[in-house]
């Protein structure tokens, strides 16, 4: 009896005991090759932010954004949303009819989203998620997958390298023999805006004109390019807070003297009419360039805008 | 006190009016001419602050000789050749126009809470704006002011046809309702559209805040001769809306005709609230608050609300917009501004209104 009470507790113990056994020397392998594959992102600009990823990320949805800024490393995404599709200032030469659309503009269809089951999100926004969707969309965007958000830097140069950063964590190939030329272009295209400026007064306003009001971009990345190599840049000083960018009342726009107007998403078809915007001295020498505030953070992409520049102002008249 | 009837006092009045032009009410009748002064005065110091403020000051003796004496070279009259003198223009005009048709949208509907906006006239130009903007490739702010125009006609004729039309017609609270509903379904379709085209909404966007600036002289005054014919259409039914007060049953006993009041009366206010909003953006409270204020003073005769809130209504939105213009480093839409005034007043007035009703 008392031989069959202790043989009980034995063979339970011996059991666990080879279950334990089991757990620490015979792991699933699946489990262990998630181990050895996991990485961590850190992001190159927001300090706070690290995500853990089972894998290398494969399936990719991105913003039109983000693949305007990536593509150039071949970092291919999924599917896209967002602003600026279609819109070539944005988007350039970069052909998306073969990449499917999960969303447009503001909105997302997250079934889709979920459908693709993607590795990672990447887009314009923060840790919390895409700058244009609210708190409840975003939770649901980040429960399909971690959003990488674009990264946001002082300087063109540091947001370039930060994207680069991206890229390179997504797989794209950022030392690549193309990627040093563009940086090279980037460089020359600098130099020679900076000659170009060399002993000259150029005045140049980065502006928006709408119907209410004149917006400038005293303060932008891209006005600090341009100021670093030699050009005065103009315009409403930006708020202490909030929207960066600078309001000036019509009847004001003339207190802004402008040699060139760069305008944001200026080219063909672009229209506007004021009385008073008609009558600054830059729009009536047709001294007028584009700039973008948002689009392909990358070295082509600001040495053809460089290039783009360093004509007008080697062609402008002094105006202002 | 309904909102949709009036007072026994108020009735009285207006049963007096047929009788003071006779000689019986000569006080009545002085009092109310007497008022037009003061009232007219404080549009004229309202259309002045238009001229004479700006987010760029400039003392009034030069703002005086640049209007008197153009310079295209001189930069303070480019100044108020193209931006103070059409502003002042815009908003005498749509001044008038907004308080006009709010008097006439109160009248007709018998109902002192409703104003052109209620009837679906912002909405319509708004979408009509919108189609424009997304799918027929209008890129100027010259072209808004027609589609704009174009929108809230056939939406006034829209809410007319379905408010008079079928069973229960000729009911004020129907048009409302047909209104609201329109107005309802107008602005879901320009939301569709706008969710998914920003670079519209970033077009419209100063447009449709409702605003004064960067409109040209000869854009607000090729408007004019429709706003002018809504304010003659409306002083020529001013009797016609006394009669139409007193209730349907009423006035055909009187020998009035209530439907084709109506549809006169539509006329105008759609000339006069679809002028407007071409010309300016859509505007909110001016037309609620003017036509109030104008009874208010002068009581409920349609006449006389008419003739002061051709008055108020641009010295409000006068006020409002020289405001706008200094209250920020940049501008702030008119728009804006009147619906900062006009929320408080509009809770005040249902305070009232609860009030008279206890």
């Amino acid at each position: 009896m008392r031989t069959r009470q202790l043989l009980l507790p034995s063979l339970l113990a011996a059991a666990a005991l080879a279950l334990s056994a089991c757990t620490s020397s015979g792991a699933d392998p699946a489990d262990e090759q998630s181990t050895a594959d996991a990485v961590t992102f850190t992001h190159p600009t927001l300090d706070d932010l690290e995500i853990d990823f089972e894998g290398q990320p494969d399936v990719l949805v991105m913003d039109c954004y983000a693949y305007s800024s990536l593509h150039e490393y071949g970092v291919e995404p999924d599917a896209l949303f967002g602003f600026d599709c279609e819109n070539p200032f944005v988007m350039g030469d970069i052909d998306i009819s073969g990449i499917e659309r999960i969303g447009q503009d503001g909105e997302i269809d997250v079934e889709k989203l979920a459908a693709l089951r993607p590795d990672a999100i990447i887009g314009q926004g923060g840790a919390e998620g895409w700058s244009w969707f609210d708190k409840s969309v975003n939770s649901q965007l980040t429960r399909v997958a971690p959003f990488i958000p674009l990264p946001d830097a002082e300087t063109v140069d540091e947001e370039i390298d930060a994207t680069r950063d991206i890229a390179g964590f997504l797989g794209g190939d950022v030392d690549s023999e193309a990627v040093a030329q563009v940086d090279e272009d980037f460089e020359t295209a600098r130099e020679d805006l900076r000659s170009a400026l060399e002993g000259e007064e150029v005045s140049i306003m980065l502006a928006s004109p709408t119907k209410e009001m004149l917006y400038t971009a005293v303060g932008f990345q891209q006005s600090a390019l341009l100021e670093e190599a030699g050009a005065t840049i103009v315009g409403g000083e930006p708020p202490a807070e909030g929207n960066p960018w600078g309001q000036v009342a019509w009847e004001e726009a003339s207190s802004h003297p402008a040699d060139i107007i760069l305008i944001e998403g200026y080219g063909e078809g672009w229209s506007f009419t004021a009385d008073l915007w008609e009558e600054l001295p830059a729009v009536q020498a047709d001294q007028l360039g584009s700039w973008g505030s948002k689009g392909a953070m990358t070295s082509r992409a600001y040495a053809d805008w460089l290039t783009e520049v360093t004509a007008l102002v080697e062609s402008a008249d002094d105006v202002a | 006190m309904a909102s949709s009837q009036l007072s026994p006092a108020e009735t009285r009045d207006l049963a007096s009016d047929g009788a003071e032009e006779t000689g019986h009410r000569p006080d009545l009748l002085r009092r109310r001419r007497l008022l037009l002064f003061p009232l007219a005065l404080l549009c004229l110091i309202a259309l002045c602050a238009s001229m004479l403020v700006g987010s760029r000051p400039i003392p009034p003796a030069e703002v005086l000789r640049a209007a008197l004496h153009p310079d295209p070279a001189d930069e303070i009259s480019q100044l108020v050749h193209l931006s103070r003198i059409p502003r002042t223009v815009l908003v005498l005009l749509a001044g008038a126009a907004l308080g006009v048709a709010g008097a006439l949208m109160q009248a007709v509907t018998r109902n002192p809470m409703t104003d052109p906006g209620i009837l679906g006239v912002n909405s319509g130009a708004s979408l009509a704006v919108v189609t424009g903007l997304a799918f027929f490739g209008m890129s100027d702010i010259s072209q808004y002011m027609w589609w704009s125009f174009a929108g809230a006609m056939v939406t006034s004729v829209l809410v007319f046809a379905i408010g008079t039309t079928g069973p229960a017609r000729g009911n004020p609270i129907r048009m409302t309702l047909a209104g609201v509903a329109l107005g309802a379904v107008l602005s879901g379709f320009s939301s569709a559209v706008l969710f998914t085209h920003s670079e519209v909404l970033e077009r419209m966007r100063g447009w449709s805040a409702g605003t004064t600036a960067s409109q040209p002289l000869e854009a607000t005054l090729q408007i004019a001769p429709f706003i002018l014919l809504g304010l003659v259409i409306a002083a020529l039914s001013t009797r016609a809306l006394d009669v139409l007060s007193l209730g349907d049953a009423a006035a055909v006993a009187m020998g009035a005709h209530p439907q084709r009041i109506r549809a006169v009366v539509l006329v105008a206010i759609a000339l006069l609230a679809g002028g407007a909003t071409a010309a300016a953006g859509p505007i909110g409270f001016i037309g609620l608050l003017a036509p109030h204020l104008a009874r208010m003073v002068v009581g409920p005769h349609q006449g006389w609300i008419m003739a002061c809130s051709v008055l108020i209504a641009p010295t409000v939105l006068g006020l409002a917009d020289s405001l706008g213009r200094v209250l920020t480093a940049g501008e702030v839409p008119v728009g804006v501004v009147t619906a900062f005034i006009g929320a408080p007043v509009l809770i005040g007035m249902v305070r009232r209104f609860r009030v008279s009703e206890a």
